[in-house]
């Protein structure tokens, strides 16, 4: 009797910094409405170019997302004397938040199972209503090992023989 | 002004240093929240350097079970504005910011009805040059996202 470990990190890994940058993306965009909520208006012009620039939003390969606002005038209207912080309370609210934008979509995460679905899918117990452990072996075609409470083999069933 | 306010207020307020380095020594203009008065006895406008005092985030409540008050977060922004007069602008609203770091780390504010659990500096406000045309002259201005935890 014996367990196989498969080393699948590269998997893992892969799917995990998709979920990433899905979750920097949405930080972002959280971050542009809450931007451009606080603006001062009066053309409109700054508060319609809050924005993340396509170049600049994260990906599987570069995990980093930029928010901008880019009027001239942005930093007098967050910073200045007549400013009203429209930005750094933008930036306040996405950080408060942003761990549950991280955690939720890797957690929730469809693309590749979720890291922790994944991860689960390679190594699967259940416990059956008499005691049993029963251990799915993915390597031998999705048989089974079931061991009693005390660990003692107690047979094998399914699967490529 | 609630008595966050008042605290931070009183703690620059009081900062008056033998070198002269403290808020209260800097700031001639006086210090106030939100911004600097337009109209000072006699017709005059408030001259810098100043220092400004704001709430960047809501001084909101976190509870527990039965409606009890587990903590508050507040940030402040504080900034020191200056123009140039015996030294440079620049100059006068950097020394501003660095005595403002000093002060709010770890600072002991006094908070009626509240414990302070902890105050520090959070994120320096970049140097700003802004144009003030009513007075035909430029502002300078720097400072620091201040977070203060309650309970």
């Amino acid at each position: 009797m014996g367990v196989k470990l498969i080393d699948n990190k590269d998997k893992v890994i892969a799917a995990l910094r998709v979920q990433v940058a899905n979750g920097l993306n949405n930080a972002g965009a959280f971050f542009v409405n809450e931007a451009q909520a606080n603006a001062n208006i009066d053309t409109g012009f700054m508060m319609s170019h809050i924005l993340t620039p396509e170049s600049e939003r994260a990906t599987p390969q570069s995990l980093s997302t930029t928010v901008r606002s880019l009027a001239n005038y942005s930093a007098a209207q967050n910073d200045g004397r007549f400013g009203n912080l429209f930005f750094t309370r933008a930036w306040l609210a996405t950080r408060a938040k942003f761990r549950q934008f991280i955690l939720g979509e890797i957690t929730a995460g469809t693309v590749g199972g979720g890291v922790i679905r994944s991860a689960q899918q390679e190594f699967q117990h259940h416990v059956t209503e008499r005691g049993l452990v029963v251990t799915k072996i993915p390597a031998f075609g999705g048989g089974r090992v079931m061991r009693g409470p005390s660990g003692r083999f107690g047979g094998s069933y399914g699967g490529k023989r | 002004m609630n008595v966050l306010d008042a605290s931070i207020f009183l703690i620059m307020n009081s900062d008056v240093q033998n070198d002269g380095s403290g808020i209260k020594d800097l700031s001639t203009g006086g210090i106030y929240q939100m911004d600097a008065p337009e109209d000072m006895p006699g017709g005059k406008k408030t001259m810098p350097p100043y220092t400004i005092f704001r709430a960047a985030a809501p001084n909101d409540p976190s509870y527990t079970f039965g409606n009890h008050v587990a903590f508050n977060y507040a940030v402040y922004a504080i900034q020191g504005f200056a123009m140039d007069q015996n030294e440079g602008g620049v100059k006068t609203a950097g020394k501003i910011a660095d005595r403002l770091f000093s002060l709010f780390l770890n600072a002991n504010l006094s908070i009626s009805g509240k414990n302070l659990l902890t105050c520090r500096p959070l994120k320096e406000i970049a140097p700003l040059k802004e144009r003030d045309v009513t007075n035909d002259r430029w502002l300078y201005s720097k400072g620091w996202l201040i977070e203060i935890w309650l309970s």
